[in-house]
């Protein structure tokens, strides 16, 4: 059974379309990352599955349970939405416990240590918070019922960099104990740094689902090679694996994309010295697919959500 | 019902609730202090409002002023009691069914596994509760103060226009709610249902007047509320049933409603 599973999923509003035909599964205990630039329709998706709006076309389902089925599919789901708005006239203490109550859960030592962990005092009233605590509390909410299934909606939005750590932490924590984590982004890093597998979405349609090691095999990368003495770039350059070579001194600068075993065996044959490679950089696959869905698809209007 | 939202509601609004309770209160209040001194004008005042224009009196139900029932019909049933509870309803059912996807709170709410239905009936229980508090509190100190006063009217009686008057605000209460699950915005929801007592307020005021509007009278909740003297006759049944079988049918639309709504972000 899958944690996730879309099939065909389509929302439009009205003659705007919101996703088009979004369909792919998430296995349990995967890190998925959801990666598209803003109104690509990645908040659509999280609400369709969480039922906050319905579906034009398709189905879904949440561990084997078919989202139109009612609110108990969404027990062991926790989401954080990509705008949090809050109870802003309740203390962060008075919100949590409102919302256990709410889920008929005890879930105070999963707030307790929620809240040390990320330093944040539950007892100031919201209105009184930072965005960042703000989104802290937000963070607490969708984790403090150990949920299986986590729809996060750009949780990292407005946390600094040391609490960005924590979540990372925490990420990979959830999935060590076996649940499922849907990660939506515009950031490429973070997704890459976040999850196992990726899903790139632009203008409400699907354009690549991915597994992050294979995305970097295929991303174009560059290995620097030091020889002793001067070599002809040519041997290189001709190698299929190859894209484009560079020559400083006796250094050769290769552009490379898949594997790298030819280059590094004609590198040895020639007395290679240091070997350094650096990492590949997903951005430039994800650029490259968003501007050319964006060119196919610049005259469709499209709703932002 | 979920009694945590329930109380959640009443702590959000304890504020603006006991000032409702405070201004009814002390509306009653005045009205009876002010009573003997016109009964006391007695013959004077007859003469004065007697020699009002009939349409005029026919308007405010004026007639009999100086009698208890005409003096509380209409001073208080025939206007401000009226107007507390449709502004105390209305308000309470624009905020159960608009407030929280207006200010983007619904995002987390709705995502919880609880279904829409106890969401908004947990907020219409608190909403009715709080009407049902003011109408005590207008029963008590009607029967307490018109005692104090001197007026001669029946406890039925006050008790028959206060109940009636309260299920006015009820049903304001289910406009509420219908037009805030089919708006999602709790502004349009609280001007659209004060909008429509208003304009349903000057039709049943015009009645006596115009004869179109007199003959369709019997459509208008004013009219089922305090049309019949409830003060003089006391709790009129078939008023009660209609007011309650249409609140409850708006309340039920609005679940439906609020059910199929696509939460806007």
């Amino acid at each position: 059974m899958s944690a996730l599973e879309l099939r065909d999923l389509t929302k439009y509003y009205g003659n705007d379309l919101g996703i088009d035909g979004v369909s792919f599964e998430v296995e349990q205990g995967e890190t998925f990352g959801f990666l598209g630039p803003n109104g690509a329709g990645k908040t659509t998706t999280m609400r369709l599955l969480l039922g906050l709006i319905t579906a034009t076309r398709g189905t879904a389902t949440i561990l084997g349970q078919d989202i139109t089925l009612g609110p108990s599919v969404r027990e062991s789901v926790g989401y954080l939405p990509g705008t949090l708005e809050l109870y802003e006239q309740l203390t962060g203490r008075e919100f949590l416990d409102f919302f256990a109550k709410l889920r008929k859960r005890d879930c105070k030592k999963q707030i307790r240590q929620l809240s040390d962990r990320f330093d944040l005092d539950l007892s100031r009233h919201i209105r009184d918070l930072s965005k960042g605590n703000r989104q802290k509390l937000g963070v607490v909410q969708a984790f403090m019922h150990e949920p299986d299934l986590l729809l996060l909606d750009e949780p990292t939005s407005g946390l600094d960099p040391l609490v960005q750590r924590d979540f990372a932490e925490l990420v990979r924590e959830t999935t060590t104990r076996g649940a499922t984590l849907l990660l939506s982004s515009h950031v490429m890093s973070e997704v890459e740094l976040l999850t196992d597998r990726v899903a790139v979405i632009n203008v409400g349609k699907l354009l690549l689902v991915e597994r992050i090691v294979d995305l970097k095999s295929r991303a174009v990368r560059s290995v620097e090679l030091d020889f002793d003495e001067p070599v002809d770039a040519q041997l290189f350059s001709m190698l299929d694996s190859v894209k484009e070579v560079t020559t400083h001194r006796n250094r050769i600068i290769c552009k490379v994309s898949g594997s790298e075993h030819e280059l590094l065996r004609l590198a040895v044959a020639h007395d290679v010295q240091t070997v350094m490679t650096h990492e590949p950089d997903l951005n430039e696959i994800f650029f490259s697919l968003i501007s050319n869905s964006s060119d196919h698809t610049h005259n469709n209007q499209v709703g932002a959500r | 019902m979920i009694w945590a939202l329930v109380t959640k509601t009443w702590r959000d609004h304890w504020k603006s609730t006991i000032s409702w309770t405070v201004g009814l209160f002390s509306m009653v209040a005045i009205e009876l202090i002010v009573y003997p001194t016109i009964k006391r004008a007695g013959a004077g005042m007859s003469q004065l409002i007697e020699s009002m224009p009939a349409s005029f009196k026919s308007v405010f139900r004026m007639n009999d002023y100086t009698s208890g029932p005409g003096f509380l019909g209409a001073e208080l049933f025939s206007m401000m009691v009226p107007l507390i509870f449709i502004a105390v309803g209305a308000a309470a059912g624009a905020r159960a069914t608009a407030e929280e996807e207006s200010s983007g709170t619904a995002d987390i709410l709705l995502a919880l596994p609880v279904t829409r239905a106890k969401i908004v009936l947990s907020k219409t229980f608190a909403a009715l509760a709080v009407i049902f508090g003011l109408t005590v509190v207008l029963i008590l100190s009607l029967v307490v103060g018109v005692r104090m006063a001197g007026l001669v009217i029946t406890n039925s009686g006050l008790i028959g226009a206060s109940i009636q008057t309260a299920l006015l605000g009820v049903l304001f209460t289910g406009v509420a709610l219908l037009i805030g699950a089919l708006t999602g915005r709790k502004s349009i929801a609280l001007g659209i249902s004060i909008a429509l007592s208003i304009a349903m307020f000057i039709l049943y005021s015009l009645a006596p007047l115009v004869n179109s509007i007199g003959r369709t009278v019997w459509l208008n909740p004013f009219q089922w509320a305090i049309g019949g003297e409830p003060l003089l006759t006391g709790l009129s049944f078939g008023h009660t049933i209609t007011l309650t079988v249409v609140s409850a049918a708006l309340i039920f639309f609005a679940v439906l409603a609020f059910n199929r709504r696509d939460i806007s972000s």
